[in-house]
């Protein structure tokens, strides 16, 4: 059975992968054994991929091996036999386009967020700035147990 | 184009350039069609998920609302601005400003002695007459030397137990001697009590020392005497006569109350919240249990699911609402504190939600023996035996509580900016780490996120609330008057 064919391609189309496109009859299979996955590292980081199935383990044990130097299977197995592995097959590719997008946009970002960090982080004459005037007399903690 | 002409007089094309460049941003799905967007100052924004791909791919059209939104939200910037650095900048150091000013909360537990048999009591109980379990006067003393080396400008002290009026004298002796020593610190002091030991004279000590009272009411007097038994099952009438006593000596603001949720409180949280507008109070602490103590021990007779407490707050988040638009003054506590953090750029100071985390930064707790942990949670897990936070005793040095034990590795290895699970989500700017719950309940101090109550919950508190102040002008309008 192939699982969340109409998302792969949806992904596929939208980031312009569409040369792999004949990866989609075996990008999912279900079988005796779980759900398998195979993952093209030429869209996909390994991390990303890491970062991913890492929200599966919840539900899932997971277990990556390369099949070749560019595709890596992700085997899922359900932690409780009776549920259906069908939902995951369908988050695994939403989750796998979210994590595609955030690698664009930290990559991109990456020059920004370090120069905002460092300026944020060393230039203390910000202080005085008015908005953090008012924080530098902060409001006390609440309570933070009952008795 | 000419140069040199003003960018008033180019023709249309120039304007509808994508040349825009994204800013660092975190998404996470709302529901099936939308994505929370934040960035590292906290600003958020819902898109769509074709929107979202749309600012990535950056095909966003230049000068539409959705540009300028993005734009105003330091999602993307163009060669119009350059002030998104200073601004981003200044926003961060102001939503991280409570780290430099760390260990405002110091918490003394006077006594461990207490005249409550609470189910879910956090700490061992023992009977009033073990003076064993009393801080002696010398304890105390060298807490407070530790406690003025914090650099916070504000210190809140507050008194701990067991029940500190059982050991009043000490409470006084550390009133005396902080305010004697006080080098210019606001300082307030907040006794945690059940109130049943309450006498005139604590209220003038109080009154004329501005000590003000934090106190438990769970509900309506069935459900609260139930859970805090006493032996004359007299619990809620002491604690509403309390209240009222304190009231009248020092004023309205000088009492509040917090409640604690146990299974049986799951089923009627209208009815506690009307207590609390009953008594004249005018905010709530919809409280998850702590799985500590007396509550990890009673877990199958008062626990409950994360899922089951989500269902609670919101029905109580709901009846909350209600009132307010019936002209009751009542606001959710912790609701408050997320919109602060989710509406505002200001930091808030409560513990559990701190990135880097709050223990040993944010709170010292100094135990009635003299070890000091680095939080409250942590001296409660001691009691149980586990004295993983245990960072030392009063007798050693402030450098040494600090440098020499696994604090400050804990502290980093902790921080969100660096968790599985936790580095990529939008909520984190709203979030906090809570390596003593995950200790507790997973066995590690970072946790399996996939897995964690404190994941679980926050999450969907905040969604929740984020799909109010989206979808619901009228409950947004609400919660905005809260903060």
């Amino acid at each position: 059975m192939v699982c969340g064919e109409t998302q792969l391609r949806s992904f596929l189309i939208c980031d312009h992968s569409v040369k792999f496109v004949g990866l989609t009859a075996t990008f999912l299979h279900a079988d005796d054994d779980g759900l398998l996955a195979e993952i093209d590292l030429g869209i996909y980081s390994v991390s990303a991929l890491l970062k991913v199935v890492y929200k599966f383990t919840d539900r899932c044990y997971i277990h990556l091996q390369y099949r070749s130097g560019r595709i890596i299977e992700a085997r899922f197995r359900a932690k409780d036999p009776q549920k259906s592995l069908e939902s995951v097959a369908g988050e695994f590719c939403n989750e796998l386009l979210d994590q595609r997008l955030r690698e664009i946009v930290n990559r991109e970002s990456a020059p920004v967020r370090n120069l905002v960090l460092a300026h944020a982080l060393s230039r203390t004459s910000l202080a005085s700035l008015p908005l953090e005037a008012t924080v530098l007399t902060p409001e006390l903690p609440p309570n933070q147990s009952g008795v | 184009m000419t140069s040199g002409l003003n960018r008033s007089f180019r023709d249309l094309t120039s304007f509808q350039t994508n040349s825009y460049s994204l800013l660092p941003i975190r998404f996470l799905w709302l529901d099936s069609d939308r994505y929370i967007v934040t960035n590292l100052a906290g600003n958020h924004q819902l898109l769509a998920r074709d929107q979202l791909d749309d600012l990535v791919n950056h095909r966003i059209i230049p000068h539409s609302t959705l540009y300028d939104d993005l734009k105003a939200n330091h999602f993307l910037a163009d060669t119009d601005s350059t002030v998104y650095q200073d601004l981003l900048a200044a926003k961060f150091r102001s939503r991280q400003a409570r780290t430099s000013e760390f260990t405002a909360l110091h918490l003394f537990v006077v006594t461990l002695r207490c005249d409550h048999s609470c189910q879910y009591c956090q700490v061992s109980r023992v009977s009033q007459d073990r003076v064993a379990y009393d801080m002696t006067p010398e304890i105390a003393n060298r807490a407070i030397d530790l406690m003025f080396r914090s650099p916070s400008p504000c210190l809140k002290v507050e008194f701990q137990g067991g029940e500190p009026l059982l050991n009043f004298e000490l409470v006084r002796h550390v009133v005396n001697e902080v305010t004697r020593r006080n080098d210019g610190r606001d300082i307030q002091f907040v006794i945690a009590s059940n109130l049943s030991m309450l006498t005139d004279e604590i209220l003038d000590f109080c009154t004329d020392n501005r000590v003000f009272f934090s106190t438990s009411l769970d509900g309506p007097a069935d459900l609260h005497n139930r859970n805090r038994p006493r032996p004359d099952r007299d619990s809620y009438s002491r604690a509403v006569a309390g209240i009222q006593r304190i009231r009248d000596h020092l004023g309205s603001d000088a009492v509040s109350a917090l409640m604690t949720s146990t299974a049986e409180s799951l089923q009627q949280p209208e009815a506690i919240i009307d207590e609390y507008v009953k008594l004249g109070f005018e905010s709530i602490f919809l409280r998850y249990i702590s799985p500590y103590g007396f509550a990890a021990k009673t877990a199958t007779r008062i626990g409950y699911e994360t899922d089951q407490f989500i269902e609670f707050f919101k029905r109580g988040l709901q009846h909350i609402i209600l009132l307010n638009d019936r002209g009751v003054r009542m606001r959710e506590v912790y609701s408050t504190l997320l919109l602060q953090r989710i509406l505002t750029p200001y930091a808030t100071g409560y513990v559990d939600l701190q990135s880097p985390s709050g223990i040993g930064i944010s709170v010292l707790a100094y135990n009635y023996d003299g070890d000091v942990y680095a939080s409250d949670e942590g001296r409660m897990l001691a009691e149980m035996g586990d004295k993983t936070f245990r960072l030392g005793t009063v007798e050693n040095s402030y450098e040494e509580l600090f440098l020499d034990n696994d604090l400050l590795p804990a502290v980093f290895d902790t921080m969100l900016e660096g968790l599985p699970g936790c580095c990529d989500c939008a909520l984190l700017p709203f979030c906090g780490s809570d390596p003593v719950f995950h200790h507790r309940t997973q066995g590690d101090i970072v946790g399996h996120r996939p897995t964690s109550a404190f994941c679980k919950r926050n999450m969907e508190v905040m969604r929740h609330l984020i799909r109010l102040l989206e979808d619901d002008p009228h409950s947004a309008a609400v919660l905005r008057s809260w903060i």
